[in-house]
Order: C-alpha cells, then structure tokens, then sequence
C-alpha cells in the first residue's frame, strides 16, 4: 500500500514498489491529473459518436470545464484516428484528438480505398 | 489455421501466427475487429505491453494496423467445428463457409451475467441492463441509459460506466457490491467512484427492483456474513436505471461442442502451457480460458497460443514428455495454465496466472505443493491475496527444475506465519 505523508510542506513517501510509484503519489497528491476521454458527435458518419481522449493528463480539476467545451462540438466525417478534435481544452493547451476512425457514410468506399492506399 | 474471435486475444494470436509463418483466417461475428475494446473509450491499456497509457480504441487500432497477411471474415459466425478441424461458419456475404485447417485458436471472450442469471426479485421493468450494454449504448451510439443511475456490483466496467455517466450529466446514486471488499481493480475504484464522489456501498445488495413500464427504485438490503440479505434493515433508493456489474462467464458453446475438458473453477477449457486444450491442435486464449484484469495480459497470452498453435499447423503434433496438473487448493480459486508442459517448462520457465479465494490485506505466501508428498515445491510471498486483483507467477527454468519430482501440484496460499 502507497502511503503518503505531509509534513510541513513536504512529502514523505513510503510503500512505493518502483520509482514510478514515486513521481505517482507525489503528482497525486500535489496535482493530480487524468486522461480525459469522452464521445463526440460525427455529422455524416457510419457512426453517430466518435470516442476522443486528451493527448496528455489535464489537471483533475478542470475536467468539468472540458467536458463542456467538448460537449459544444461536433465533427464531420471521415474522421480519422488521431484526429486533432480541439487545439486545447480548459486553457491547458492539450489538445484533444480522436481515438477510432468514424468513415463517412457517402464517401465509405473512397475513404476505404485511401485507407489501404496509406 | 484458424482465430475464432476478434478481439484481443485473437489479434495478438493472428498476428503471432503469422509471424511464426502460419496461414491464417481470422473470424468474427461483429462488423468491426477488437472485441469489446472500441466501447472501452478510457485509458489504461497498454502500459504492460507498450509502456503507454492507450485507451480500448487506440490499443486495439494498434493490433489492428500490424495484423499483417491475415485474411480476415467480418460478420461472420462460426456455428460448428467438425473433429479433423473443419470449421463452418456463415455470414451475409459468404454464405455458408467450411474451413479446413490444421490448428485452431479459441478467442471468443466472455459475456456479462445478467438480471436473470442473479434472481433478483419484482417486476419487469425497462431500465435494467448489463454494465457492458450502457457502455455500448454511449460510446458507440451516443445514447444515454437514464438520468439516475445504481449500479450493482463493484466490476470494473461497472466503475467505468459510472464515471462515464455521472461526466454526462447522470445522476450516479451508488454502487452496491455484496462480497465485503472490491471487486475490481482499485485504480478504478480512486479514478472513478472517489474522483466523482460516487458512494460504495460494500456488503449490500439489491433484493428488489420497483416500476412498472419503466425502473423507479431498488430496495437494498445490508447482507451478513454469510451474505444473507438482511429484509428488515433493507431500504429503497429512486433511480430510473440499474446497470448490472456482476461478472463475466467464458464463452464456451464451441468448446464444449468439440468435446474439450472444461475447468469448473474457471469455467473454460483446461489448457496446457502451450495454450492447447484437450482436443489436440485445438489451442485457447483470453478471457474464454479465464476471466483476466487487464487486456495486456489477454494479448499476451494470444501471443502465446497463436505461436503455438502456428508450430502445430506448420508440421508439429502435441507435445511429447511429461504433462504436470496443477489443482487450485488452500484459499486459490483457479489456476491458469492447469498443465504445464514440463519439457518446456524446464527450458523457458512457467507463467502461471492464478485467482486467490481469499480476501486477505497483509502478507501471505503463495505455494505449489507437490500433492503426494505435501512437500512445498516452489513459493513466492506476495504484500496481500485480493480476489479482485489477477496473481502473476513466473517460475525461471532453475525453480522449475524442482517441480519434475512431482505428479500433481496443488497451488496454495498461506496466510500468515
């Protein structure tokens, strides 16, 4: 078990198995941060939802911040994996890309053909 | 050779197949490949096997995009495997296929127990539904289950659906789980129940659900220790929306119909280290072996059976030299694989995944007794035994070679000294 201490401004840390588990009950305890991932509408798509993620953790606190910025988007197909979806969400200039491809439901065959193309 | 099933554990076989040199032909049922991992949307994938946090989609996208030479069948149901190994499936496409091949590798996952399968008291009411079935709902089709949510059972897609939930704008009222302690892996529990501020309920159950056309409350009920629910101390939560986290179940029609031995314990096939069943040529991997954690560990094992399973098509038969049983005993539920295969073993070394049947928090020694002898063969101490939390053995070929001595293995916990 990861057992944290705090004494005067500092952190002591025991029970940790590698140094990962270090940097990870610091961060968790001084700014704990997620990997946020959410669904996002697709216009014109074989699927109605494309799931995305933040390409990095953000800060927990401003998850709810982000989640309606993303709420307010939505993204025309094809959509391809990877996809930058936004620049930056909640000011922490990480940026929110797509995690499945979601191909377009007139152009299917074509983007099919790009897809084996490369 | 043949993959039953595209999801992880069939992937990673596919792939590792081709590389050892196999032909093969990947089936599935679904009209995409990865199994359930498109609807996994949140990370934590990948940090066994690529040392990055993936999320279902993205760890599967992977797997996908170096398949390589595998002729790949969509939408396509196996519905008998005849012995000498012809396989017959049918789809819209092909029509009614029959595959002849070599070797076979099970892949076909596992299903979520339902509402019936619990015998939960009350009416019929909508609004009742695997955890599973509300995570396909909102990550592939964008709709939302309900407005106010309990969950049953502390499984992990049940802790995952209610984080998921609770950021759409649901009301999560509570996860109950019946067993004293987590059912699923404890990361979810700090990432997704405290994050939100979603209560857990431990040692409760539901015994009732309310509503007519649709769910409009649960009555739970505190259970004792030998989990009797207790009626006069029961109470009654609204919600509209009961998602079911109470296990999974290995998918087995195919492999009983082709006559392998099933663990009772695991509730799939027996497999030896090879990942080969008792019907020769016929090679298991993934949760339709045994339910695992992670699906890093599911792929890993894939890797396994699909390179044995490619040494088997490409001119190998079973392997000869002594097979070693090993049986779950003292506080261990299951034990995967139930054979080890002891030439190898003495050369590569073993990987045994084991399940513990005791919950304990402090540390305990974990075991393989030779069983005639009661003579402790090899051992490993472990912080703790949680059920919930999937033991990784791995036995080097020197700690090995002491195992030979035996007939049969018992695998035990002590807890302890």
């Amino acid at each position: 078990m990861l057992k944290v201490r705090t004494a005067a401004g500092r952190l002591a840390v025991e029970g940790n198995a590698c140094r990962r588990g270090l940097s990870y009950a610091q961060e968790e305890v001084l700014n704990p941060r997620r990997v946020l991932t959410t669904t996002v509408p697709v216009v014109g798509g074989k699927r109605p939802v494309v799931p995305v993620r933040s390409v990095a953790p953000i800060p927990k606190e401003s998850i709810p911040q982000a989640l309606s910025e993303l709420r307010q988007l939505f993204v025309r197909a094809p959509v391809k994996v990877h996809q930058v979806i936004a620049q930056s969400v909640a000011g922490t200039g990480i940026a929110v890309v797509a995690t499945w491809p979601v191909l377009a439901i007139e152009a299917e065959e074509e983007v099919q053909r790009e897809k084996e193309a490369g | 050779m043949v993959v039953i099933g595209g999801g992880p554990a069939g992937l990673a076989a596919a792939h590792a197949a081709t590389e050892a040199g196999a032909r093969v032909t990947l089936l599935d049922r679904h009209p995409e490949l990865g199994g359930v991992l498109p609807q996994c949307i949140h990370p934590g994938f990948g940090l066994k096997l690529y040392k990055e946090e993936l999320t279902g989609p993205e760890y599967a996208w992977r797997w996908i995009a170096q398949l390589g030479e595998v002729q790949v069948f969509v939408e396509t149901m196996v519905f008998a495997i005849e012995p000498g190994l012809r396989v017959w499936a049918s789809s819209a496409e092909q029509g009614v296929l029959a595959i002849d091949c070599r070797a076979l590798v099970l892949a076909m996952g596992c299903r979520e127990r339902t509402r019936g399968m619990l015998g939960i008291a009350g009416t019929r009411p909508a609004g009742i539904m695997t955890a599973g079935t509300a995570q396909r709902l909102v990550n592939i089709y964008g709709l939302m289950p309900g407005k106010r949510v309990a969950i049953l059972g502390s499984g992990d897609i049940g802790m995952i659906m209610a984080r998921r939930l609770a950021w759409e704008g649901a009301q999560v009222v509570g996860v109950f789980e019946i067993m004293p302690y987590l059912c699923g892996l404890r990361r979810n529990y700090v990432q997704c129940l405290l994050d939100c501020g979603i209560p857990l309920h431990l040692s409760h159950t539901v015994i009732r659900v309310n509503g007519a056309k649709r769910l409009s409350s649960i009555t739970v009920a505190p259970v004792d220790e030998r989990l009797r629910p207790q009626a006069a101390r029961a109470f009654e939560v609204e919600a509209d929306t009961l998602l079911l986290s109470v296990g999974l179940i290995p998918e087995n029609e195919l492999t009983l119909a082709i006559g392998a031995e099933l663990d009772p314990a695991t509730r799939g096939p027996v497999v030896t280290s090879r990942m080969e069943t008792s019907v020769p040529g016929v090679f298991a991997a993934g949760n339709v072996v045994h339910v695992h954690d992670l699906a890093d560990d599911v792929s890993i094992a894939g890797q396994t059976a699909g390179q044995w399973a490619a040494a088997y098509a490409c001119g190998g038969s079973s392997p000869g030299g002594k097979r070693l049983r090993i049986r779950p005993d003292a506080n261990v539920r299951a034990v995967v694989p139930q054979l080890l295969v002891l030439p190898d073993v003495l050369e590569q070394g073993a990987s045994l995944l084991l399940r513990a049947g005791c919950h304990h928090e402090g540390p305990c020694s974990l075991e393989l007794v030779d069983a005639e002898k009661e003579q402790v063969l090899a051992s490993k101490e472990l912080p703790y035994a949680r059920p919930a939390e999937m033991i990784h053995w791995w036995i080097p070929p020197r700690a090995a070679r002491h195992l030979d001595r035996a007939s049969q293995l018992l695998a035990r916990i002590r807890v302890g000294r």
